[in-house]
């Protein structure tokens, strides 16, 4: 965690303290949880080492690794009133070129009324349909969102602030999300030991939920910079990043699919990507099975040709708060996949299989 | 002696299952509040729809199976998934769980914005009926 951000964890808790010792006891004043997976990952290849997100500099091969998917958060949240509540969540992962504590989240919000929430410090950043649970594995029924989609919007929370307006209309709940802000991490991106930095980001997101139905539609906007690449250094572009979503669980069958796009002022970092998922609960067990596509263009992509994973797995709830899951995919290397590939893998797109065997849990 | 302590423990068993499964449940609410509809009521345990405070029975109680399984055809742990992806964003907090049938009666009738699930054979004039759940 950098300086600024410790900083304002520890006004934010001192502040939480003191306003707690005077407020009237309430056992749902403060509530702590934590949610995790322990995880381990084999591929079929020695060429290139398979990773979760772009943000991990290195990943599995033939020896199964730990480190891709396992991870632990902790959060913390405190209400003062009615009014004014705080949450924080801490996160640690492989990410960010190590395996180390991050500050994921630390808001203030002030729920004007029961249609507003006014939030500031760091958010989710909300770009995708499943953005703000992506790290709670237990919540999902894969074993990790799908790369193609997920990895190529590197950074998952963003410092500033956001407006959350809730709404009904026809039976169905609408909730929209507008962000103001910045955000930065790092990126292990075509043998480049960079980073993304995001600034003037504007983001738009609604959420409409119906019945057993949610659908999304997004769209952020940014200045944003890529560092560290091999040869120019850095690649400034103007980021247009849109979204929709929808999902369907009824309890049993869930469908799921997403399709997002980057639309950028220097072209070679745009993208179009989608993934359609698939699952059945039958008790305890629940087979799932997904597809995702990559379509990439420029430094994104060295050969430029589409890639795609198809994947099928199960999860098992094994006990209270606890689910095991198996998933086994073919993969293609779309460069946000992949770690230290050889250039003979890099430039083909030869198929991988990739094995994961993994627990989650909350608490 | 043995078996017939089996037998008695049998018998327990089935009458608490049959009681579970068969047994009425009732959806209540403040007296003073308008009556949610099933739609509504399914929305408010699911953590789309705040107009309420919802309120739980204990997590081993036979009556919580049961409600969330006709309210929303989902069992406890596919509830609890749900809920790890509203409380880990910072959305809400699940509904707050009580003790008993009367624990809940009791916190109904004092707070015009709370709903609860209770046994029919515990529904008196405290509370108001909302939905019967058979």
């Amino acid at each position: 965690m950098n300086q600024q951000s410790l900083k304002a964890a520890l006004l934010l808790a001192g502040a939480l303290a003191a306003t707690g010792a005077r407020a009237e006891d309430d056992d749902r004043r403060w509530q702590f949880g934590g949610f995790g997976t322990v995880g381990a990952v084999f591929a079929d290849t020695d060429q290139a080492r398979f990773r979760s997100s772009p943000r991990q500099s290195r990943g599995a091969a033939r020896t199964p690794d730990l480190g891709v998917d396992s991870r632990l958060g902790l959060q913390g949240s405190g209400q003062l009133n009615e009014t004014f509540s705080a949450v924080g969540q801490l996160l640690a992962s492989r990410r960010d070129g190590d395996e180390r504590l991050q500050v994921e989240w630390l808001f203030a919000q002030a729920s004007a009324t029961h249609w507003l929430d006014l939030r500031a410090g760091r958010m989710v950043l909300p770009v995708f349909l499943a953005s703000d649970t992506r790290n709670v594995g237990y919540s999902a029924h894969w074993a990790r969102a799908p790369s193609e989609v997920y990895g190529i919007y590197a950074p998952t929370a963003f410092d500033g602030a956001q407006a959350v307006l809730r709404g009904e209309w026809a039976a169905t709940h609408f909730t929209l999300q507008m962000s103001a802000g910045n955000a930065h991490s790092r990126l292990f991106y075509l043998g480049a030991n960079g980073g993304i930095d995001i600034h003037a980001l504007r983001s738009i997101n609604l959420v409409a939920e119906r019945g057993d139905w949610t659908a999304r539609l997004g769209r952020t906007t940014s200045n944003t910079t890529l560092t560290g690449l091999p040869g120019n250094g850095a690649l400034p572009f103007i980021d247009r990043f849109s979204g929709v979503g929808i999902a369907r669980d009824d309890g049993r069958l869930l469908l799921q699919a997403e399709y997002v796009r980057r639309h950028t002022s220097d072209q070679r970092p745009d993208s179009s990507n989608y993934y359609g998922t698939a699952g059945y609960r039958l008790g305890d067990w629940m087979p799932f099975t997904t597809y995702s596509h990559r379509d990439s263009a420029g430094v994104a992509q060295p050969n430029n040709q589409p890639t795609a994973t198809v994947a099928a797995g199960l999860r098992w709830d094994a006990m209270r708060n606890v689910a095991i899951k198996a998933q086994l995919e073919s993969t293609q290397n779309n460069s946000l996949n992949f770690a230290n590939a050889t250039p003979a893998f890099a430039a083909a797109s030869d198929r991988v299989k990739v094995v994961t065997l993994l627990v989650d849990f909350v608490f | 002696m043995f078996i017939k302590h089996l037998a008695a423990l049998l018998l327990l068993a089935l009458l608490g299952v049959g009681r579970a499964l068969a047994g009425d449940l009732v959806v209540i609410v403040n007296p003073a509040a308008a009556e949610p509809t099933r739609q509504q009521i399914t929305d408010i345990y699911l953590g789309k729809d705040r107009a309420f405070l919802p309120l739980d029975q204990p997590e081993a109680a036979p009556i919580r199976a049961a409600f969330y399984q006709r309210i929303a055809d989902r069992d406890v742990a596919q509830m609890k998934a749900l809920w790890s992806r509203i409380v880990f964003t910072g959305r809400g907090l699940p509904p707050k769980e009580l003790s008993d049938d009367a624990a809940v009666k009791k916190a109904v009738a004092a707070n015009p914005k709370a709903i609860g699930y209770i046994d029919r054979s515990a529904l008196d004039a405290s509370v108001k009926l909302a939905l019967t759940l058979n």
